[in-house]
C-alpha cells in the first residue's frame, strides 16, 4: 500500500468514525426518550387527560426541569450542573410539586438528560382537540393579552425564550400548574409572579379559569 | 476537501462499507423475528424493533383479534373506563410492516427453530420473543379450570367480572381469592377490592367483600386498608396467608375450612404459560430465567422472554408497564447485536411502575427505576411511592395521572 492510499484510509476511517460517534448520539437521545413515552404519548404527545405534552418545549426548558426534579432535595446541586455546564448557562431551576418524575429524573445523567430534551424539543408542537367554553375563552383572550404575551408570545403558542407551553397542552395540566404556582408548590420566575398577583388582585380567581378555557380553545 | 462519498468512490468502494457488509450479509440470513403474544410487551418490541432494523421480518403471533388487556378489568367494575373503548386492534402494526397472525402457537422447537401453530402451519424463525404473560398452575385449585371466573388475563375474561358484580343481590357477599407468590398485577387484587367497595357504596350498600389473600400482608398495603376502613366501615374482610384449596359452586375450601358466597373471583397461581413450561424455559419456580438487559432466555438460545413470565428475581414487577419497558431494552440490546454494536449500548432506564385507582378521587402509584450497570447487572437507581399522608391533591390529581397513562400506553402499543 502506498503512503496516499494510507492516508486516504485513515482520513476514511477517522470520518467513518466520526459519523457514527454522532448517530450514535441521535440514537441515545432518542433511546432514553423511549422509556418517557408510555406516560407522556407518542412522540411526546400525550394522549391526555392530565399528563402533558412534551414534544416542541424547549431544550432550555426541559433540562431545567428535568434537573430541578432530579435534585428536588438539593437544588443547589442542580445549580452546579449548569455551572460546570457553560451551554447550560440559560438553563432556569424551578421547583416542582413532587411526582414521580423525581424517581425518573434520578435515574439519568445531567448528559442523558440533555439527549432527551434535544429529541424532544426537535419534534413538532401539536395542537390538542379540548372542548372548550367560549364566554369564558373570550375573557381569557383579553387577560392573556394584558398579563401573559410579553412573555408567552404568539397567543401562548410560542416556547420562545424557555417559557411553558400554554396552547397544546391538557387543561387539567395547566390548571395543576395554576394551583402549584398560588400555593408555592411550584416555584415561579419572578416577573410572572409579579404578573399573577397583579391579575388576580384586580380580576379575581376566576381569571385563572378564563386563561385556561382560552389556551384550550387555541387548537 | 474531499467528501466522505468522492472519498469512497477515490477508493474504489461503493457506499456500502466493508464491514457493514458483513453484518448485513449475517442479518440477511437471520432476520426472521417471531413474538408469540400480542400485548403489552408484544406489540412495544415489535414496534421498536421496526423502528431501528426495518428490514427485519417480524411477525406477531396472537389469537385474539381483538385486544383486551386485563390491566383495564378492575376499572370497568365501577365505570371508571367503559368497555367499548378498551378493546384495541392490530391494524396500525401491520399498516407499518408487521405481520400479524391470528392463531395459537402450539409448540416452539428451539433445535430446529420452529413454531407449530393450532391451525396446522408450522413457522421458522431465527429469534424468538416470548411475551405470552401468565399462565394458571389450575392444579393448585381443585376444580379451578378455564371457566372459573379469574378476569385476571388479557382476552374475553377482562368484561366477565364487572356486571356480575352489578348483578349481585342486595346485601350478597362477593368473594375475591388470590393466590401467593408474584402474581400479574402486585396490587390488582386491592384495587379491585377497591372499586367492588366504591360500586357497592353506592349501589349494593350491604354487599361484602371477602378477600382472601395468599400473600402476607406488605407495608405498601396499609394504604388499602386505611382507605377501606375510612370509606367503607365493616363492608370488606381481608384475610391474608390465605389459600384456596378447593372451589365448589359458591364455595371455596381454605385451611379454616368452608365459606360460601354469591359470587367467587377465584385466581389460581400464577406462573409462566404452558408453552414455555413444554419449551423448557422455566426453571423450578415455574417462571423463566433470563439476562439482564438482553431478556435472552438462560435455558434456550435464541429466544428471549419479556413481560409477566420472567423470573421475579430480576425484581422487576408483573405490570404492563414493567413488560413496556422491558420489551424496549430487549428490542434495543436484540438490534444493537445485530448490528455489530456493544449489546447493552444506549440502554433507557427500565421504568417498573404500578397505579392503583381506589376511587374516581383517589389514586396511588409506586415506581421503580432500574439501569443496566456496568457489570451487565439490572440495578434499582431509584424508586419512590404514594403515601398514607400525602396532600389530598395529589392522590386526586394520581387518578388523571393513571388515567392518561393507560390511554398513552395503549396508544403506544396500537397507534
Amino acid at each position: 500500500m502506498n503512503k496516499a492510499c494510507f492516508k486516504v484510509m485513515i482520513i476514511l476511517l477517522l470520518l467513518t468514525c466520526a459519523s457514527t460517534v454522532v448517530a450514535d448520539n441521535k440514537d441515545l437521545g432518542e433511546r432514553l426518550a423511549w422509556s418517557c413515552l408510555s406516560c407522556h404519548g407518542n412522540a411526546g404527545a400525550s394522549q391526555g387527560p392530565a399528563t402533558p405534552v412534551i414534544a416542541g418545549l424547549s431544550y432550555n426548558y426541559i433540562v431545567g426541569v428535568m434537573l430541578a426534579y432530579k435534585y428536588t432535595d438539593d437544588l443547589e446541586k442542580a445549580l452546579d450542573v449548569i455551572d460546570n455546564n457553560p451551554d447550560l448557562a440559560d438553563v432556569g431551576i424551578y421547583e416542582r410539586f413532587p411526582s414521580t418524575m423525581n424517581n425518573v429524573a434520578s435515574a439519568l445523567s445531567p448528559d442523558e438528560i440533555k439527549a432527551i430534551a434535544k429529541y424532544f424539543s426537535e419534534l413538532p408542537l401539536e395542537k390538542l382537540n379540548q372542548q372548550f367554553d367560549e364566554k369564558l375563552a373570550a375573557a381569557g383572550k383579553k387577560l392573556h393579552k394584558k398579563y401573559c404575551d410579553k412573555c408567552h408570545e404568539n397567543g401562548g403558542a410560542s416556547t420562545a425564550d424557555d417559557v411553558g407551553m400554554l396552547v397544546g397542552q391538557w387543561r387539567n395540566y395547566l390548571t395543576f400548574t395554576m394551583q402549584d404556582y398560588q400555593s408555592g408548590d411550584r416555584g415561579i420566575h419572578k416577573k410572572m409572579n409579579t404578573k399573577l398577583k397583579s391579575m388576580l388582585d384586580k380580576k379575581g380567581e376566576e381569571s385563572i379559569t378564563q386563561l385556561i378555557e382560552y389556551y384550550s380553545s387555541q387548537q | 476537501m474531499l467528501s466522505r462519498r468522492s472519498l469512497l468512490k477515490l477508493l474504489g468502494i461503493s457506499s456500502a462499507l466493508p464491514l457493514m457488509g458483513v453484518t448485513r450479509l449475517a442479518w440477511a440470513a437471520e432476520n426472521r423475528i417471531i413474538i408469540v403474544g400480542g400485548g403489552a410487551a408484544g406489540t412495544i418490541f415489535a414496534k421498536y424493533l421496526k423502528k431501528i432494523l426495518p428490514a427485519a421480518e417480524i411477525t406477531i403471533v396472537e389469537k385474539n383479534k381483538t385486544y383486551q388487556p386485563a390491566f383495564v378489568s378492575n376499572h370497568l367494575i365501577n365505570g371508571l373506563l367503559d368497555i367499548n373503548a378498551t378493546q384495541y386492534g392490530y391494524q396500525t402494526l401491520q399498516k407499518n410492516g408487521i405481520k400479524v397472525i391470528h392463531d395459537t402457537v402450539t409448540e416452539i422447537d428451539p433445535v430446529s427453530k420452529n413454531i407449530a401453530l393450532a391451525g396446522g402451519k408450522s413457522l421458522p424463525y431465527d429469534r424468538l420473543v416470548l411475551a405470552q404473560g401468565i399462565g394458571f398452575d389450575n392444579a393448585a385449585i381443585q376444580g379451578f379450570d378455564e371457566n372459573t371466573l379469574h378476569s385476571w388475563t388479557a382476552g374475553e375474561q377482562v368484561q366477565q367480572l364487572a356486571p356480575k358484580v352489578a348483578g349481585l343481590k342486595p346485601g350478597g357477599v362477593v368473594i375475591v381469592a388470590t393466590p401467593a407468590g408474584s402474581i400479574s398485577g402486585p396490587w390488582a387484587p386491592f384495587e379491585r377490592v377497591s372499586q367492588m367497595a366504591a360500586y357497592f357504596s353506592i349501589n349494593n350498600k350491604k354487599a361484602k367483600i371477602i378477600l382472601l389473600n395468599g400473600n402476607a400482608k406488605t407495608e405498601d398495603l396499609a394504604i388499602f386498608e386505611d382507605y377501606w376502613q375510612q370509606h367503607y366501615p365493616g363492608m370488606i374482610e381481608a384475610q391474608w396467608q390465605t389459600n384456596v384449596s378447593a372451589i365448589a359452586g359458591n364455595s371455596v375450601t381454605t385451611s379454616a375450612g368452608n365459606t360460601t358466597a354469591n359470587l367467587l373471583n377465584v385466581v389460581a397461581a400464577n406462573r409462566a404459560g404452558n408453552l414455555a413450561l413444554k419449551a423448557g424455559l422455566t426453571d423450578s419456580s415455574g417462571w423463566c430465567p433470563v439476562a439482564a438487559g438482553t431478556f435472552e432466555s438462560s435455558k434456550q438460545k435464541g429466544i428471549y422472554v419479556i413481560g409477566d413470565a420472567i423470573t421475579p428475581e430480576l425484581g422487576l414487577s408483573k405490570t404492563a408497564q414493567s413488560a413496556n419497558a422491558q420489551a424496549k431494552l430487549c428490542a434495543i440490546a436484540m438490534a444493537n447485536q445485530v448490528q455489530g454494536k456493544a449489546v447493552l449500548q444506549d440502554l433507557p432506564p427500565l421504568i417498573d411502575s404500578e397505579y392503583a385507582i381506589l376511587n374516581n378521587d383517589y389514586a396511588i402509584f409506586r415506581t421503580k427505576v432500574f439501569r443496566i450497570n456496568a457489570d451487565k447487572k439490572l440495578t434499582q437507581v431509584s424508586h419512590g411511592k404514594s403515601q398514607i399522608d400525602d396532600p389530598e391533591k395529589q392522590a386526586q390529581r394520581e387518578v388523571l395521572y393513571a388515567q392518561s397513562w393507560f390511554n398513552n400506553i395503549t396508544h403506544e402499543m396500537f397507534e
